[in-house]
């Protein structure tokens, strides 16, 4: 499990790196301490920094939400423009009415890498997860009412995905669909 | 306390205390566990020490959650971002604007095209085609904008896409000549996505294949009269074909349909080109490209409704936009007098086709031949200021005009219509005819002699119902509300 989610962290490298980028800045701005600044060291930890548990369930939920979120606002655009590009219009290496070069399918190659790089690398930790799930609604849980209802979704997606990250399920997800793209 | 684990060891702390031998390790474990047993505290309790310094308890004993003790959380909270993390997020923001700007664009592009998919799926295949044509042109407008050749294009998967359609309502031939103009060859990549087309490409070659062994065939007959011409003779040479050393070279119904046109040089008749064309069908039933109107044509000469109708229904389920299957169901069912199924066929024809001026058309033809003339003038002129207006619609509107007694305005819409079919290359027999029969009537005797002209050079005579209305054996209303409703 850890080499397959180490794996999928090299893979999406730039992302991984931004991502840890932004948690380390939000938990400063947050004033959650934050044990290291290297964001690359290759263990399970992998694209996160090591921080101590927030304060409060408020903290805890945006230092879990906003770097994912950093990461998915700017991973999207990019993202979408190359798999629309190579993916759903099938844009290859060439023209295929003139035979002419089609330089824009390495920028499309480009965008959908580094967009799918962010995109790979927007949930939390799945410890984090994890601990915002058991603050929201464990037994022992004191959250109120509000925030239980407010934060079910972002928190679920989060813990789910954050299941996807641990398999680098989302990284072979891109891999498989830029190769349908290319070739099928 | 003190620890004997390797991990501490390394971390730069400054216990002051000697470490305590291996042995005797777990001798102070036990009599620490037994302490504790004893003085009946919960293993809660226990306080745990910070991973950092190791030296003093974590926050998080006092219910807070830390981790760590409250020295080195202040540390913590000064460890600084990375310059490299402040460039990698400038460089971030940067890429994703530029990728905004480019997922733009080339959304833009899979926007069209994914119309054209819908429409293909709704069996809509001229509405699908127009729209890659619409795609296509896109691109080539955001490339001269930019002032770059070839920086968008409309991608390999949607012109395999647009070929299909087009091989489905077009030709295959059309598509093959496309691919051998395209770069086929060019990479794998290509050959791959187009594996699909290569049937095409190989219906074409087999047809050119075809063609060059059959034209030697027929060259000599262009200019023969047709009774001069020996079709049974022509027959027999094309069978030959199908039998030679070359035979895997060509085409059998490509072969038969070519006896079609033999019999039609020879006016062998329609049961002779249905005969002909029947084959066809029965060599490659997937040809339907090929025979389905020319069937659709020979049943309607022969006035075999119900294979027309059949015919008529096969090509409306290939393609909703079939409109020219919608009009020959519409008037076939009229001139059997089921004008409630010939609205029907229009409804139907209207809900795929909204705002085309053949719709217009055809509602008009219905509305005269069920004798609501002025119904059907309606219908015209809101065709004219609703749709593009097309050659049919100027025919039909000049035929009504004919049948108000407005000779002027009749022939004028006339020479609408014939100038309409002069760019959108649609003259037919019909168009013609009524030129010539709102000209005449008109006093038009120039446009008269130029359209009788036209007709003989393609080896065609005035019809008999137009000759009927000029010599006055025949009425208006004999020719456009009874029978066929038509000049033809």
């Amino acid at each position: 499990m850890s080499s397959l989610y180490i794996l999928g962290k090299i893979l999406s490298l730039p992302g991984a790196f931004l991502k840890a980028f932004w948690e380390h800045l939000v938990y400063k701005i947050l004033k959650v301490p934050v044990e290291s600044n290297a964001y690359l060291n290759i263990d399970e930890g992998l694209g996160h920094v090591e921080h101590d548990h927030p304060s409060s369930l408020l903290r805890l939920f945006l230092g879990n939400f906003l770097p994912g979120f950093l990461n998915f606002l700017l991973g999207l655009p990019p993202f979408l423009a190359g798999a629309l590009g190579i993916v759903y219009l099938g844009v290859g290496p060439t023209v295929i009415e003139t035979g002419a070069k089609a330089p824009i399918f390495y920028v499309y190659l480009l965008a959908y890498f580094i967009g799918g790089a962010f995109l790979c690398n927007i949930f939390p930790l799945l410890e984090d997860s994890h601990l915002l799930w058991e603050k929201l609604y464990s037994s022992k849980s004191n959250a109120g009412l509000i925030a239980k209802v407010l934060l079910f979704v972002p928190s679920a997606l989060m813990l789910v995905g954050s299941y996807l990250e641990q398999y680098a399920l989302n990284v072979l997800f891109m891999l498989v669909m830029l190769l349908v793209g290319i070739f099928a | 306390m003190a620890y004997t684990d390797k991990e501490n060891e390394n971390l730069g702390l400054d216990t002051g205390e000697e470490l305590v031998p291996e042995p005797e390790v777990k001798d102070l474990v036990e009599d620490e566990f037994t302490e504790l047993i004893d003085s009946g505290e919960s293993f809660d309790t226990v306080e745990e020490l910070c991973p950092i310094c190791n030296k003093r308890t974590v926050d998080g004993n006092d219910g807070s959650g830390s981790r760590y003790c409250s020295v080195c959380r202040k540390d913590m909270l000064k460890t600084p971002l990375r310059w490299q993390g402040f460039i990698a997020a400038v460089f971030a923001i940067l890429f994703s604007g530029v990728g905004f700007i480019l997922m733009a664009f080339t959304g833009l592009i899979a926007n069209t095209v994914s119309m054209a998919d819908s429409f293909a799926k709704g069996k809509q295949m001229t509405g699908a085609l127009n729209y890659y044509h619409e795609a296509y042109k896109l691109t080539q407008e955001y490339n001269s904008q930019l002032k770059a050749d070839n920086l968008f294009n409309y991608g390999t998967r949607s012109f395999v896409k647009e070929m299909k359609i087009t091989a489905l309502t077009q030709s295959p031939l059309t598509v093959g000549q496309n691919l051998l103009q395209a770069n086929v060859e060019s990479s794998a990549f290509n050959r791959f996505k187009l594996r699909s087309l290569m049937q095409h490409k190989e219906i074409y070659e087999k047809f050119m294949e075809t063609r060059k062994a059959v034209e030697p065939i027929f060259i000599d007959y262009e200019e023969t009269e047709a009774a001069k011409i020996p079709y049974d003779e022509i027959i027999a040479k094309l069978d030959k074909l199908k039998e030679g050393e070359n035979a895997d070279k060509y085409s059998p119904y490509i072969i038969e349909y070519y006896k079609t046109y033999a019999a039609v040089i020879a006016e062998k008749g329609t049961e002779a080109e249905l005969e002909h064309m029947l084959k066809v069908k029965e060599l490659a039933p997937e040809a339907g490209w090929l025979y389905n109107y020319y069937l659709a044509d020979c049943y309607n000469r022969l006035g075999d409704t119900e294979n027309l109708l059949k015919i008529c229904d096969d090509l409306i389920s290939e393609n909703k936009n079939s409109i020219q299957a919608y009009s020959l169901k519409a008037r076939t069912l009229a001139t059997k007098g089921d004008m409630d199924g010939a609205f029907g066929v229009y409804k139907e024809l209207e809900s795929y086709n909204a705002g085309s001026s053949a719709a217009y058309a055809l509602s008009a033809e219905l509305h005269r031949r069920n004798g609501d003339v002025d119904k059907a003038i309606e219908v015209c002129e809101e065709g004219f200021e609703k749709s593009e207006a097309n050659t049919e619609l100027f025919r039909q509107y000049a035929i009504l005009q004919l049948l108000k007694g407005d000779k002027e305005k009749a022939y004028k819409a006339a020479s609408d219509a014939y100038n309409s079919s002069y760019y959108s290359r649609d003259e037919t027999l019909e168009l013609i005819n009524t030129v010539a029969l709102c000209a005449k009537l008109a006093g038009e005797e120039e446009m008269y002699e130029e359209s009788v002209a036209f007709l003989e050079e393609h080896g065609q005579a005035l019809a008999p119902s137009v000759v009927g209305v000029i010599d006055g054996t025949l009425t208006l209303q004999d020719v456009f509300l009874k029978g066929k409703g038509d000049v033809l």
